[in-house]
């Protein structure tokens, strides 16, 4: 009898004594075709770990619930931890195997997770109310033209529907959508405070964001930089060098692809390329009304890492061209632009650790890159990736938050000024309450304002490599505050209250800090916002002007809208309701 | 001929969640009548069992207008305002109303038929205004159509877990579906004259039909009126609707495909039997997650449609009686930002209260500049008519229709007509005015 309910043991075709395995994936979606009609896949590298039906794994599990027709579809039972998919050309074949839409979602998500995992250098849980270490993805979720993460289902859903000529369109097949979700679904686990209503950048940041991972995340494939290269390549396979400028590969290359990705997904919610590459740097765009939306700031700023990509591109291909003078062979520039949309997609998820935890903005963002940059990589003489991020976010109107260092980046803490009475590093390192009680001790040198609730939301011990072998051990905690005031005790705090606004209403105010601990249990940075912030008066009015002051939906509801109104751009003021 | 009415009627019937009012003018020579509405969506309480409920109405309007009607307004194309005039097969309440031989029909201008008819065509190689317009009209077609795919997706859902959410789309959807197009091609042609199709600031055409009473159209706005245009390019503009329509066209199109709900994707890998152990928690809470973004989807629509509403303003000598139909902030916004109709709202004596008493329907800026608002006794105290049905619409306290702190409101700064308060008997509740 015991026999019978103990499940067989799976038959692991892969090695255990490899600890990752290559699966194939779409490069980005059914439209996006190889020669001569062919299927264009690549390989993401994802754990290789043990898999049941689904595929589900340790960290993700397929559910391919429809929940519009009420119906599950069975996945492959045996040996799901074969890529059977290595060798099919047949797009036709890929997009008629809900199987194979399966293992895509899988792949992606749990590639994304892996990407995440290795710049943080720590396991990244998802950001569920209960603690829970796996997320569902559900491929063929509902009939409409949409997808979404859920903190509360604590799943990705993707829609289907037909597309004008009623043939289906599956979101699960776009390798940029999958990515797209899976990004909101781990920031939403870093910064579970960002889905929260605050200030315009704070807004923009997280489809902004999750764009700009998808963005990276399809480009560091040399598949598909390579077809985006197709227009501009010569009979012999080779880019003339004058094709190989920040301009040109903006007009050209990406210009090809965001032709071509997605076209198929219009409604589903705006295409984040088409947008973002036309917009050209002018210092006034920060600033200006024009960008104060928050899709069109979230536009902004994937605007401003696409510069940043070309212009690291481009400085990889320089010394390549002193060499080869006039072009290069496509495969070549395809391979470095492949190399710089990888390096720039660590940085981008690195330098989250370096944000505070709530009301972020785009200037801290700046900061945040310049210091997990050179806190892994010192010296950077050879490509000047950080003058290129400091020079392209200028060129939009965006200074670094830190202004008292020359470099932009984030400026650690005075020395001397912190007691460590009662710690002990070991502590720190793991303990909630031992990073409390740091912050209890060193409350007037964090500046954290004493009346407003404190509590720290995460403790995580790092270990980061370089590419040259540095290894750098940090401890990154969290603290939020929250205090409740009525509106008209704003004042005594120093924060205006928006005109309109009833001397009735409760207001909470948030502020919070990341701080970061060298491996010597020294405060190497505080990065953070207190609850008596200026920013809080700016925050308030954007609040209250854009109409939406309380937010008490789901965040399934609030990521499902965030994507409908790209494209529909609703009019936010406040409606004056009863 | 009389020059200016000496006193007039109003009547607020009781069509449960739905508007129907007649405005009775009394001139000297005769009086001349003005039905505006006429729709349900479900019958009063206690009334719901009357037969064909809407032909006693009707047949109650051409009694009370003695047969023959001046001008029919249809605020707006939702089915508990315009559900009356359906007119099947020269049947039903439409047929009732058809025959009181209105000389006139007035209507939003998102219901002109040229423009409709223009908004077919293809949109290449148009550009700015006339491109917008048809996008705009193109989406409220596809607000329709999608409208009624959202009711059958309701009719799917499951589970006291989905009730709620099944309720709203079913009312939502059934409310927002193109059904009511019978009733919309007898509204455009049972008028003697052309039918009018008006935005904010156009003649009403009543002109010569009412005489002594000014009519002023406040809303809605043009798409060139709407202040959001004056801060874009007009290639932005362009680009801005371009965007909306794509996404209403995809619902559209949704809605259009024969079997989208009910043909299953993958027929050869559908699970028989119960779901799968390790699926039953997530399919719950999906299930109420879907219906939930369906839902809002289809809130946005209805939001949409609400605000093509006509608000009509009808000034007569110190009196000022104002029906803004369903007009939400989107369509206010634009009156209340122009100092002529600031100072003609100010002076409302009779305000139809907006969407049945909803929460977004009635501005703080409008309420607050009522100056006829007061206590009870206060001389020319406003008056105000709601007409509603509790627990349809909306799913909260804080969203139920009608909203309880503008009932309060009303009630302590207004003489308030409430068609919930008609017995049983009554098929109107009647307010005489002299002028």
């Amino acid at each position: 009898m015991l026999r019978k309910l103990v499940p067989p043991v799976a038959v692991h075709p892969s090695r255990a004594d490899i600890p990752t395995r290559r699966w194939t994936v779409l490069a980005q979606d059914p439209g996006v075709l190889g020669k001569g009609g062919t299927a264009l896949t690549t390989t993401v590298e994802v754990p290789a770990e043990r898999l049941e039906r689904g595929p589900k794994g340790h960290r993700i599990h397929v559910l391919d619930y429809d929940g519009s027709a009420d119906r599950f579809y069975r996945s492959r039972v045996a040996q799901p931890e074969k890529d059977r998919y290595t060798k099919v050309t047949d797009i036709e074949r890929l997009v008629r195997d809900p199987h194979f839409h399966q293992q895509n979602v899988y792949a992606l998500a749990m590639s994304t997770l892996f990407d995440f995992e290795r710049a943080l250098g720590r396991p990244v849980d998802w950001g569920f109310t209960e603690p829970s270490h796996q997320l569902k993805v559900a491929p063929h979720a509902f009939l409409d033209a949409n997808a979404y993460y859920s903190r509360e289902s604590e799943s990705l859903n993707f829609g289907y529907f037909p597309d004008d000529a009623g043939k289906r369109v599956y979101t699960c097949l776009s390798h940029d959508i999958v990515v797209h979700e899976t990004a909101h679904a781990l920031l939403d686990g870093l910064r579970s405070m960002y889905l929260n209503p605050s200030s315009p950048d704070q807004a923009g940041f997280h489809e902004g964001f999750a764009d700009i991972v998808a963005l990276l995340s399809v480009f560091r494939h040399h598949e598909i930089i390579e077809f985006a290269l197709g227009s501009v390549t010569d009979r012999a396979g080779r880019v003339p060098a004058r094709y190989l400028t920040v301009e040109k590969l903006g007009s050209t290359a990406l210009g090809m692809l965001a032709e071509e990705m997605g076209s198929a997904l219009e409604g589903v919610r705006g295409t984040a390329l088409r947008h973002s590459i036309t917009i050209k740097p002018d210092r006034r765009h920060y600033e200006s009304e024009r960008y104060a939306e928050e899709h069109d700031r979230g536009e902004l700023l994937v605007a401003v890492v696409l510069r940043t990509f070309l212009q690291i591109w481009v400085k990889r291909l320089t010394p390549l061209l002193q060499h080869a003078h006039s072009s290069l062979a496509r495969n070549v520039a395809a391979e470095e632009g492949g190399t710089a949309a990888a390096q720039l997609l660590n940085i981008v998820i690195r330098a989250l650790d370096y944000l505070p935890p709530v009301d972020m903005t785009y200037q801290d963002y700046l900061s945040a890159l310049l210091t997990a940059d050179q806190q892994l990589y010192p010296d950077d003489t050879k490509y000047h990736y950080r003058e290129a991020l400091k020079a392209e976010f200028e060129a939009f109107g965006i200074k670094p938050a830190s202004r008292r260092t020359t470099d932009g980046s984030w400026e650690p803490p005075s020395t001397g000024v912190f007691t460590m009475a009662g710690l002990h590093f070991e502590r720190l390192q793991r303990d909630p309450t031992a990073v409390f009680r740091f912050v209890w001790e060193n409350r007037d040198a964090l500046g954290i304002f004493p009346d407003a609730f404190t509590r720290v939301t995460s403790v995580r011990p790092v270990m980061r490599i370089s590419r040259d072998g540095t290894i750098l051990r940090e401890t990154v905690a969290e603290y939020v505050q929250t205090l409740r005031v009525y509106s008209p005790e704003l004042k005594s705090l120093g924060i205006r209250k928006p005109t309109g606004m009833r001397r009735s209403r409760m207001i909470t105010l948030y502020g919070g800090g990341t701080l970061v601990f060298s491996d010597y249990g020294q405060l190497k940075f505080h990065v953070g916002t207190g609850v008596r912030s200026r920013r809080q008066s700016a925050r308030l009015q954007s609040l209250w002007d854009n109409g939406y002051f309380e937010d008490a939906s789901s965040t399934a509801a609030r990521v499902a809208r965030m994507h409908r109104h790209r494209a529909l751009k609703p009019l936010k003021e406040p409606r004056e309701e009863w | 001929m009389a020059s200016k009415p000496t006193s007039m009627t109003i009547r607020a019937y009781d069509v449960g969640f739905g508007d129907c009012f007649l405005l009775s003018f009394d001139y000297a020579s005769g009086t001349r009548h003005v039905l505006i509405d006429f729709g349900s969506t479900r019958n009063p309480s206690g009334k719901e069992g009357q037969g064909n409920y809407l032909e006693r109405i009707a047949a109650q309007i051409k009694a009370d207008c003695g047969g023959k009607l001046t001008a029919v307004v249809a605020t707006h194309r939702h089915k508990d305002h315009i559900s009356g005039f359906t007119n099947t097969g020269s049947k039903g309440p439409g047929a009732v109303i058809r025959a009181l031989k209105p000389e006139i029909v007035l209507q939003p201008w998102t219901e002109d038929p040229d423009a409709a008819r223009d908004a077919k065509k293809p949109t290449k190689g148009l550009r700015g205004a006339r491109l917008r317009r048809n996008l705009m009209l193109r989406n409220l077609e596809d607000m329709n159509r999608f409208a009624g795919f959202a009711q059958q997706a309701a009719s799917r859902l499951q589970g006291s877990h989905l009730a709620r959410a099944r309720a709203q789309l079913d009312f939502l959807g059934d409310d927002n579906d193109l059904a009511n197009r019978d009733a919309v091609v007898n509204l455009m042609t049972m008028g003697k004259r052309k039918p009018r199709y008006l935005f904010a600031g156009a003649p009403s055409g009543l002109e010569s039909l009412l005489p002594g009473v000014k009519v002023h159209v406040l809303g809605p706005p043009t798409l060139e009126q709407d202040p959001r245009i004056k801060t874009q390019t007009d290639q932005q503009a362009d680009e801005f609707w371009h965007l909306r329509s794509g996404f209403w066209a995809r619902r559209g199109a949704l809605a259009k495909t024969k079997g989208a709900l009910s043909a299953p994707l993958f027929p050869r890998l559908i699970a028989g039997g119960s779901a799968p152990w390790d699926a039953r928690w997530f399919r719950y809470h999906a299930q109420i997650e879907q219906a939930e973004a369906l839902l809002s989807i289809v809130r946005t629509l209805d939001d949409a449609m609400n605000n093509t509403s006509l608000v009509l303003l009808f000034e007569i000598g110190d009196t000022c009686l104002l029906f803004p139909g369903d007009a939400q902030w989107e369509n206010w916004r634009y009156a209340l930002g122009q100092a002529k109709y600031q100072k003609l709202l100010a002076r409302v004596n009779v305000y139809k209260v907006g969407h049945h008493g909803s929460l977004n329907a009635t501005p703080k800026t409008l309420w607050k500049g009522f100056a006829n608002k007061g206590g009870a006794g206060s001389a020319h105290r406003l008056l105000s008519l709601l007409s509603t049905k509790d627990g349809v619409h909306g799913e909260s306290e804080a969203t139920a229709v009608p909203r309880s702190t503008l009932v309060k409101a009303l009630k302590e700064n207004s003489t308030l007509i409430d068609t919930r308060d008609a017995k049983p008997s009554e098929l109107s509740r009647r307010q005489v005015i002299t002028l």
